[in-house]
């Protein structure tokens, strides 16, 4: 997520960057994954909404997200919807059509790849001036 | 070289590109999410393409509160991270 999180200090305030929390890939009670162990990442899939707005809130706090997270509930509507598990990205543009769709993660996850997208796409914009470059 | 070992060279040289080829197959299968690595394993390419609506889903927002992703991409375009900790 530093990745995504570089992009976003980029690119803010000209997009939007929002995450959206979904079922955990490797919890120690599914498919644990070795380099979770290595990193002391280890916990279990949340069985309710409750455990999994604590997971996401510590998703959050682990990896220093400045931005807006959303939950996906415990029927993963919105992982079915986007078929999004275990990682995916999207962009949207504001008349709601979907502009880019990232490949299915984690193999073809590509920060990289939105990136250059991001560039090619939105590069137009102009960044807000914010007030503190406002003259006085 | 004899013809035998030159019988077994040939031999063991297509069986080292089968594997080989074979490996890089199932390789690109199990990147694409075609080869199921466990039951645990729901990765899914989904119906969605780019130029098509996106779906408007309402969903809890970790500081409280709900938000639709339609209020988000109306405002400027959105950027749409999905994962998890793990």
């Amino acid at each position: 997520m530093a990745r995504i999180e570089k992009l976003r200090e980029e690119w803010t305030p000209r997009l939007e960057f929002t995450y959206v929390y979904i079922k955990e890939a490797h919890p120690e009670d599914e498919w644990q994954a070795p380099k979770n162990l290595e990193s002391d990442v280890i916990f279990k899939q949340p069985t309710n909404f409750v455990e999994r707005m604590e997971l996401a809130e510590t998703f959050v706090e682990a990896n220093d997200i400045g931005t807006r997270t959303l939950v996906d509930d415990m029927t993963n509507k919105a992982n079915a919807c986007y078929a999004a598990w275990p990682e995916r990205i999207y962009v949207i543009d504001q008349d709601g059509t979907i502009a880019y769709k990232g490949g299915m993660g984690p193999f073809k996850f590509k920060p990289k790849d939105l990136g250059e997208f991001l560039q090619d796409r939105y590069s137009h914009l102009a960044p807000e001036i914010t007030e503190l470059q406002q003259p006085s | 070289m004899k013809p035998t070992t030159k019988r077994i060279a040939w031999v063991a040289g297509i069986l080292a590109v089968s594997i080989a080829a074979g490996s890089w197959g199932y390789r690109q299968a199990m990147f694409a999410g075609l080869i199921r690595i466990n039951e645990y394993d729901i990765r899914s390419e989904g119906i969605l393409q780019v130029g098509e609506l996106a779906p408007d889903l309402e969903l809890a927002d970790v500081d409280g509160g709900m938000t639709k992703l339609s209020q988000l991409w109306a405002a400027k375009p959105l950027v749409l991270v999905f994962g998890s900790y793990t």
